[in-house]
């Protein structure tokens, strides 16, 4: 049952009313004096009694009187679906172009087989009517027989207006019109073209002559770069060969990890080749292969799907504890290493990052946590934070000049600095001397070149001495420690020598700085599993936004383990398209289109029911009455 | 209590407007019949003008000789201070109480007054002279209602003090043990009073209000009783009007009279429909 006027149901806050008048009359007691009560004291439990018989079903009725007419101004109806026979109104492209040899036939002649074979998938039920058109439109009797060659030139800007007409004629019929041509040398423009498939029930059916001269090469070099926004990035390149018709589509199909299928159409502008056409899948975290494929491949001469394997991001969250918070954002002591993890992000790895000045009481939510010229910490969040180190969080201690001697034996007595830290500092410069290759964190460089720590050159390091169970993985000349680093039960510790603020270190203005540092955050992170999400894949275009328009003809498929998942995804592919259901539900099912619907409204029935409930609420009313004004002598 | 005294005279004039009787006759020397002259009689009362005429003995019989007594039995317990917006049943029931000791007092009679709630409390012995009226209506002023009412604990010590046969005029809402009220009217009538019982009740002690939710305080005992009185009404009333029938019947039966005034209708009215109700039955 459906209801005509929904809006009228907020009528139904008349409900209310009774309710609260009810309540009111239940619930407030007014004080007076009385002789005596003995009389009301014998007949308590007979008021209660009777209070239920009376009162409580004159309210329901009440209510339920209220809820009627609601229901009455709302107009329900039984809205019984009665489908419309389809009308299939086939115009095949007759103009000069469309007599064009091929291996076996015409275009003409391909374009009757095609016509023929589209009948045959359609129901019994369909009406089919043929036309043909060149620079005119003209019935056919059927798609046998007709002997005249094709000629003159296709004027598809007429055949739209003869569209329109035909739609206005047929307003009230299930129209559907297929289109079949070589959309060659066409009249309208491309845009007109693509917004004839969009505002009207019209396919377009291309008609290609298979030959030597009009085929094209699908060179995709689909990568996995990562968008922090974006999502994963797929691009291609479609090398044309020959002449490709202008407006030519091609239909592309995009398949995920797991099976899920996303078709998205281009079309083609006309030129040689095609400049790098680039898409994003968002919310993409499964591994596996991924498989791009065109269509029609009747058309490609080669390569007509390209796979690629997919890692799925890792997230990673780091915490950076801004010791000293600057004015302006640059003089934060953790400015840059910030820039760095969120370069970093469009990696594989995904960094998620937060500043605080202070620790805070879930360190759980972190990966890394990064303490930047720590001032002074209490011991009981430096407890707290030794237990989430020794549980596998990863700590990166860039001590700066708040670092004091109270701060150095309370970092000690937590078990949480490898080294022991001078508050002097040694004027430098200096050159990294000798670094330790076969660690993880600094096999990256091994090679020579841009990767040599060598190149590095440091200013104001402190002084550190490593405890016993650390390792020293780089040292200035000197053997004087930069980088020291000390595994604590499951967590790693590091300690470089170096601040990392601007005003204190040249580190930021170092080329080598962001590897290095990218470096020792992934390898001191706490490894963790990602969660499988179970969000929705999304075609995004190059600018971020959902590529959900028209010219676009973007389509969800559905995947056949994932029949539950299909109306959804239509009914918002119907919504984000700003589309009409009936267009949409064109290019999904045409036999589930049009449906027409008879309503039976049962609006009397309520009334008559309407008119009881009132005679019954009379009848009961007229006995409370009774009750209330008892006749006296 | 202002001007009571003017409300209860007001009241008797109005009542007595049209009549030239008391209700209460045989308070003069006045002659009513002649008998037979038997022996032992009282030779002085033998009509010697009529055993002239007749040559037969004829004794001349009077009325009473001696002057009535109007015991006035007033209930002051808390019960007594219910009132409504139009309806005050203490003010109703002091009016009524001077209206019928001005009337006393207007016939020459001797109006007492006694004042119980718990116990009998005040009283002002029967006295015919007019200063007796504003004796009583002092008293009437001076008193407020309270306390709990015991009519037996009361009538212990009344009866000591209305040896002598006259009218009681009890007025009470008789929220007091009905066994007991009953077992009191009884025996006043067979000392030989003429009882006239009137139960004074506040408009919502006989019929409830049509509808709405109340919280009922009883004025003696203070309990608290919430009722929904549109549910509760009509059986109520039922109640009341068989325990005010009750005291009706068993009035009837011993001979005394027994009256409901509602406080929020005319006192004058009420009395007057009673006592000339009361002067078509007395003899003439």
């Amino acid at each position: 049952m459906s209801l005509l006027f929904i809006g009228m149901l907020g009528g139904l806050v008349a409900l209310g009313a009774p309710l609260l008048v009810h309540m009111m009359r239940n619930t407030t007691f007014k004080e007076t004096d009385i002789g005596s009560i003995r009389f009301l004291t014998e007949m308590q439990k007979v008021s209660y009694q009777i209070k239920n018989l009376v009162n409580i079903p004159l309210l329901l009725i009440r209510l339920l009187m209220i809820t009627i007419l609601v229901l009455l101004f709302s107009r329900p109806a039984f809205l019984i679906d009665k489908p419309k026979d389809v009308e299939v109104t086939i115009l095949i492209d007759h103009s000069l172009s469309m007599s064009v040899p091929g291996n076996k036939n015409s275009l003409w002649q391909r374009a009757l087989e095609k016509a023929r074979a589209l009948t045959k998938q359609k129901s019994l039920e369909t009406k089919f009517r043929f036309y043909r058109f060149a620079d005119d439109v003209t019935a056919m009797d059927d798609l046998n027989g007709l002997k005249t060659p094709p000629r003159g030139r296709s004027d598809l800007r007429m055949v739209r207006h003869w569209l329109e007409g035909a739609m206005r004629r047929g307003k009230d019929k299930n129209l559907e019109f297929w289109i079949l041509s070589d959309f060659q040398h066409t009249n309208l423009p491309d845009q007109a073209m693509a917004e004839l498939e969009t505002s009207l029930p019209v396919k377009l059916i291309p008609i290609i002559q298979h030959e030597p001269n009009n085929f094209a090469i699908l060179s995709t070099t689909m990568t996995d770069r990562r968008h922090e926004e974006k999502g994963i990035e797929f691009h291609f390149d479609l090398l044309a060969q020959g002449d490709l018709k202008k407006n030519r589509s091609w239909p592309l199909q995009l398949t995920l990890p797991g099976g899920r299928k996303l078709k998205k159409t281009f079309f083609h502008t006309g030129a040689k080749s095609w400049p790098v056409r680039q898409f994003y899948v968002k919310n993409l975290n499964e591994r596996g292969l991924a498989k791009l494929e065109w269509l029609d491949e009747d058309d490609l001469y080669a390569d007509h799907h390209v796979s690629i394997a997919l890692t799925p991001p890792i997230g990673r969250r780091a915490l950076l504890y801004n010791g000293e918070p600057g004015k302006t954002r640059f003089e934060n002591e953790t400015f840059y290493l910030e820039k760095i993890l969120k370069i970093t992000s469009t990696q594989l790895i995904n960094w998620h990052v937060k500043t605080l000045p202070f620790l805070p009481e879930q360190l759980d939510d972190y990966d890394v946590i990064a303490l930047c010229n720590p001032g002074d910490i209490n011991e009981e969040k430096l407890k707290k934070l030794s237990d989430w180190n020794q549980r596998g969080g990863g700590l990166l201690i860039f001590p700066g000049d708040l670092w004091s001697g109270d701060m150095n034996i309370k970092m000690h007595k937590s078990g949480l600095a490898p080294a022991n830290i001078q508050s002097q500092q040694v004027h430098v410069p200096r050159l990294v001397s000798w670094w330790n290759t076969s660690h993880p964190a600094l096999s990256l460089f091994k090679q020579d070149g841009t990767h040599h720590l060598e190149n590095m050159v440091l200013q104001e390091a402190f002084e550190v001495k490593p405890d016993q169970n650390a390792a020293i993985l780089a040292a200035f000349d000197e053997d004087r420690p930069l980088i020291v680093s000390r595994k604590q039960k499951k967590g790693i510790q590091m300690l470089m020598a170096q601040p990392v603020d601007r005003e204190w270190s040249d580190n930021p203005t170092e080329t080598l700085t962001l590897p290095l540092f990218r470096e020792l955050f992934e390898y001191s992170a706490r490894k963790r599993e990602l969660n499988k999400t179970n969000k929705r894949f999304r075609l995004m275009s190059d600018e971020g936004k959902p590529d959900w328009n028209p010219e676009a003809d973007l389509l969800l498929l559905e995947h056949p383990s994932e029949s539950d998942l299909r109306s959804t995804e239509i009914s918002e592919a119907i919504r984000l398209m700003g589309l009409s259901k009936q267009s949409q539900l064109d290019e999904i099912d045409s036999s589930e289109m049009k449906k027409g619907t008879v309503e039976h409204e049962i609006w009397p029935w309520l009334l008559i029911f309407l008119l009881v409930l009132a005679l019954i609420e009379m009848i009961m009313g007229e006995r409370k009455n009774k009750k209330l004004h008892p006749v006296t002598t | 209590m202002d001007n009571l005294e003017l409300v209860a005279r007001g009241l008797v004039e109005g009542v007595l407007q049209g009549s030239h009787r008391s209700p209460y006759l045989g308070h003069s020397l006045e002659f009513d019949s002649h008998r037979q002259y038997h022996h032992g009689d009282d030779l002085r009362h033998i009509n010697w003008n009529l055993y002239a005429r007749s040559k037969k003995l004829f004794i001349k019989q009077f009325r009473a000789e001696t002057e009535l007594k109007l015991y006035i039995t007033l209930d002051t317990s808390a019960s007594m201070k219910t009132r409504r917006e139009n309806a005050n049943k203490w003010k109703y029931a002091v009016r009524l109480a001077s209206a019928m000791a001005w009337l006393a007092v207007r016939m020459g009679d001797a109006p007492a007054l006694f004042l119980y709630d718990e116990t009998l409390h005040e009283w002002v012995p029967p006295r015919s002279s007019k200063n007796q009226f504003f004796d009583i209506i002092d008293t009437l002023a001076k008193t407020t209602p309270a306390n709990k009412s015991s009519n037996k604990e009361a009538f212990r010590g009344a009866f000591d003090l209305i040896k002598r046969k006259g009218v009681v005029v009890w007025i009470s809402d008789f929220f007091d043990d009905d066994e007991s009220t009953l077992s009191l009217l009884s025996q006043l009538c067979a000392f030989g009073h003429d009882v006239l019982a009137i139960q004074v009740l506040d408009p919502w002690e006989i019929e409830l209000p049509k509808s709405g939710a109340y919280e009922f305080i009883d004025l003696e005992s203070n309990e608290r009783k919430k009722v929904d009185v549109g549910a509760l009404r009509e059986l109520y009333q039922q109640r009341v009007n068989e325990w005010r029938t009750r005291f009706e019947q068993h009035s009837q039966s011993i001979g005394c009279d027994f009256l409901t005034f509602n406080s929020s209708e005319s006192l004058v009215d009420n009395l007057t429909k009673y006592l000339l109700k009361r002067l078509e039955k007395a003899p003439r």
